[in-house]
């Protein structure tokens, strides 16, 4: 489980080499209690249980919204924006229910802080570009996936 | 002669002193990092998928508003077969969180069967990714065919390649689970919470990856 798996039957988790054996333990090193937020009764985790189904109800539903709104065949900016809003709220609701980012250690959080950021230098790069040649190369069609009309538009996609 | 005795006293010797030594903090958090460290490598290793997906996504950004002309997802992608693999991954994370809930519980029967059903999805998972590509290949789609076919099946099969990585560690889970249930029940049960952890981030991926390539 998080940090310790301990079970109804047990008694005192196996106790590991690598720890300062005779040392009092700090807060942290008692790996039984609500760590990263769970709580290891039977009873917490049951209540967790019908938590992971609520959301896996949630989860179902926004799909179902996510190809609905395609079937709208909106303008694209429109269909885009709806489309990563929706997939944003699915991709958060398993990353902070089923991968329990509601109640995690701070190093993870720290690891997540640098992680999206780098993340956000990579989708900078291309939006970047589509600014710049926006500016640069007359004709060119800034709304994405609109078919073009200009004379450079090519049967092929992509070509 | 001295040089053999040398050599068995000294195996003898590094065979007991590996039975002594555990790897540490398999179970208990480490006190700097309040984690296990399955856990934090774990994450780590998260992070870099996310920089690796996140490569392609941009690619893919770039590729799409560059391009002239550029197709909707839904004109040539299967949307009916790609929404039942949506239902597939989410309830595959779901099967995989149980799986560790029961295992928490000391119902490792249950468990098993909820790592089971996690298996057979991605098994389904990846007959209908299967069919989708076969389709694709009868009607002369290849990723050389253009650039949106390019970065649809290399999202898509790198995105499916995890899928099957992930099925592997479940099988190994499943095989050995008698085994290691009985004898490192907390390490076991870690062990599935990252598996799970790894098998919630594939499916976050394609959360992403579904409307994107299917529904733009």
């Amino acid at each position: 489980m998080s940090d310790t798996a301990r079970h109804p039957e047990q008694g005192v988790p196996d106790q590991h080499a690598g720890g300062p054996p005779h040392e009092p333990l700090g807060e942290q090193e008692h790996p039984t209690h609500h760590h990263s937020g769970h709580d290891d009764s039977p009873e917490g985790i049951r209540k967790e249980v019908r938590r992971y189904l609520i959301v896996f109800g949630m989860l179902a539903i926004l799909t179902i919204i996510t190809v609905a709104i395609a079937q709208l065949h909106l303008p694209t900016w429109k269909a885009v924006t709806l489309a990563l809003a929706v997939a944003t709220v699915k991709g958060s609701l398993v990353a902070a229910f089923f991968m329990h980012l509601v109640s995690e250690r701070k190093l993870i959080y720290g690891v997540l802080v640098l992680t999206v950021f780098f993340f956000g230098v990579l989708m900078w790069g291309p939006w970047h570009h589509r600014a710049d040649a926006a500016k640069s190369w007359p004709g060119y069609d800034v709304n994405a996936s609109k078919p073009a009309t200009s004379q450079t538009a090519s049967p092929e996609p992509g070509h | 002669m001295d040089d053999g005795h040398t050599l068995v006293a000294g195996h003898d010797a590094h065979s007991a002193h590996s039975h002594e030594i555990e790897i540490p903090f398999t179970v208990h958090a480490r006190p700097d990092t309040g984690l296990y460290n399955g856990k934090l490598g774990i994450w780590l290793f998260l992070a870099s998928e996310v920089m690796l997906f996140g490569a392609l996504f941009s690619t893919l950004v770039l590729l799409r508003t560059s391009a002239p002309v550029w197709p909707h997802g839904w004109q040539i992608l299967n949307v009916p077969l790609a929404t039942l693999n949506t239902f597939v991954l989410i309830a595959s994370s779901v099967t995989v969180i149980l799986a560790w809930a029961n295992l928490r519980l000391g119902e490792l029967k249950k468990a098993k069967i909820f790592l089971l059903l996690t298996l057979l999805c991605g098994f389904g998972f990846m007959i209908i990714k299967t069919i989708e590509y076969t389709t694709k290949f009868s009607h002369h789609q290849y990723p050389s065919t253009n650039n949106f076919f390019g970065t649809y099946f290399v999202l898509t099969g790198l995105h499916g390649l995890h899928v099957l990585g992930g099925m592997i560690v479940f099988a190994y889970l499943l095989m050995t689970a008698d085994k290691w249930y009985a004898t490192k029940r907390d390490q076991f049960t870690n062990r599935v919470e990252v598996t799970g952890l790894y098998w919630h981030f594939v499916d976050l991926v394609w959360i992403f990856l579904f409307p994107i390539l299917y529904l733009l």
